[in-house]
């Protein structure tokens, strides 16, 4: 299962971790994801926790001490999660992987609008991300930021 | 408990940054409570450039702007950090709950893990990470102490006259 990082490049993790983070306890019930949504969690999700202080071998490690620290999901949940990532991996191509819209990852990540607009407008209208994203990768003009501090680790 | 008799508001500081050609706005506020000898410090983010045209919607890499924004809020608190007892912040989802499209689902997968990066980089003095479950809304609290420990778990329960939902990290 492909993964989108910060910093554009994509990287394998198992199937199993990207089922975690759909998984995860703490959450309750897998629900009936998007295609949209699904690739928001897998990348948003798994990039955000990768530490490039750490190595692939590590982060997926730690991923799943992440996902599972309330326990591990129930084997109806873990099924349900898996069948979403084959269909993720069926049907997002590797150049779209971990691309979503701006107004989306907004919403998703807490940044509240300064506009009166509710983000959730923007999930529920959300458009179908565009095919061809690689001139927006050479394009961007700020390079990936660093992970936080990790000299704690 | 913002407005709470308990919590003042001594001082607050803001950062903007910029991410893929938007400006977003990094907001820490820090407050005294009785009985807690730290600052108890609130983030908020919230983009300063509001385009919210949906015309203008264009694509992201999904990781970069969580991890954009906990790691200026990370360079901000670290100055204080010895200084600061709590750190929390809070997602509302209450509206998200009755769409179709598992929003809030999405919404609070992703948001507990900026709030883990964050606490990684903070951990030598914010050791316990707690997310706290209400009706219509969700937080993530760093604090120096486990955060059941705290009293004011307690008013925060009654503040919020909600069904509220610890679990320890």
């Amino acid at each position: 299962m492909l993964v989108r990082l910060a910093s554009g490049d994509l990287v394998e993790y198992p199937d199993e971790v990207g089922a975690l983070a759909l998984a995860d306890p703490s959450q309750g019930d897998v629900p009936d994801f998007s295609l949209e949504d699904l690739n928001l969690l897998i990348s948003g999700g798994l990039g955000v926790l990768y530490d490039e202080a750490l190595s692939l071998e590590e982060n997926i490690v730690w991923a799943k001490e992440h996902y599972t620290k309330w326990g591990e999901p129930s084997a109806s949940n873990m099924a349900k999660a898996l069948a979403q990532i084959k269909f993720y991996k069926e049907n997002v191509a590797p150049a779209d992987v971990g691309f979503v819209d701006l107004e989306l990852a907004k919403a998703a990540y807490g940044i509240q609008s300064s506009q009166r607009k509710p983000d959730d407008d923007f999930i529920e209208n959300m458009p179908s991300p565009p095919k061809k994203l690689i001139s927006f990768i050479e394009n961007t003009e700020e390079t990936a930021p660093k992970p936080a501090d990790s000299s704690t680790n | 408990m913002a407005g709470h008799s308990l919590l003042n508001q001594v001082r607050s500081k803001t950062e903007t940054l910029a991410v893929d050609g938007e400006t977003y706005n990094i907001v820490l506020t820090y407050n005294k409570v009785l009985g807690i000898a730290g600052y108890v410090v609130g983030l908020k983010f919230s983009d300063s450039s509001g385009s919210m045209d949906s015309s203008k919607a264009k694509p992201v890499i999904a990781p970069r702007l969580s991890l954009a924004v906990a790691h200026r809020a990370v360079q901000m608190i670290k100055p204080d950090l010895d200084s600061i007892e709590i750190l929390g912040y809070y997602l509302l989802t209450d509206d998200l709950e009755s769409r179709k499209t598992g929003g809030s689902k999405v919404k609070k997968r992703l948001y507990g893990n900026g709030a883990a990066r964050m606490q990684q980089a903070l951990k030598d003095k914010l050791q316990h990470l707690a997310n706290l479950e209400v009706d219509g809304g969700a937080a993530w609290i760093m604090s120096a102490k486990p955060y059941s420990d705290y009293e004011q778990f307690n008013l925060l329960e009654k503040e919020l006259a909600k069904q509220l939902r610890v679990e320890i990290c």
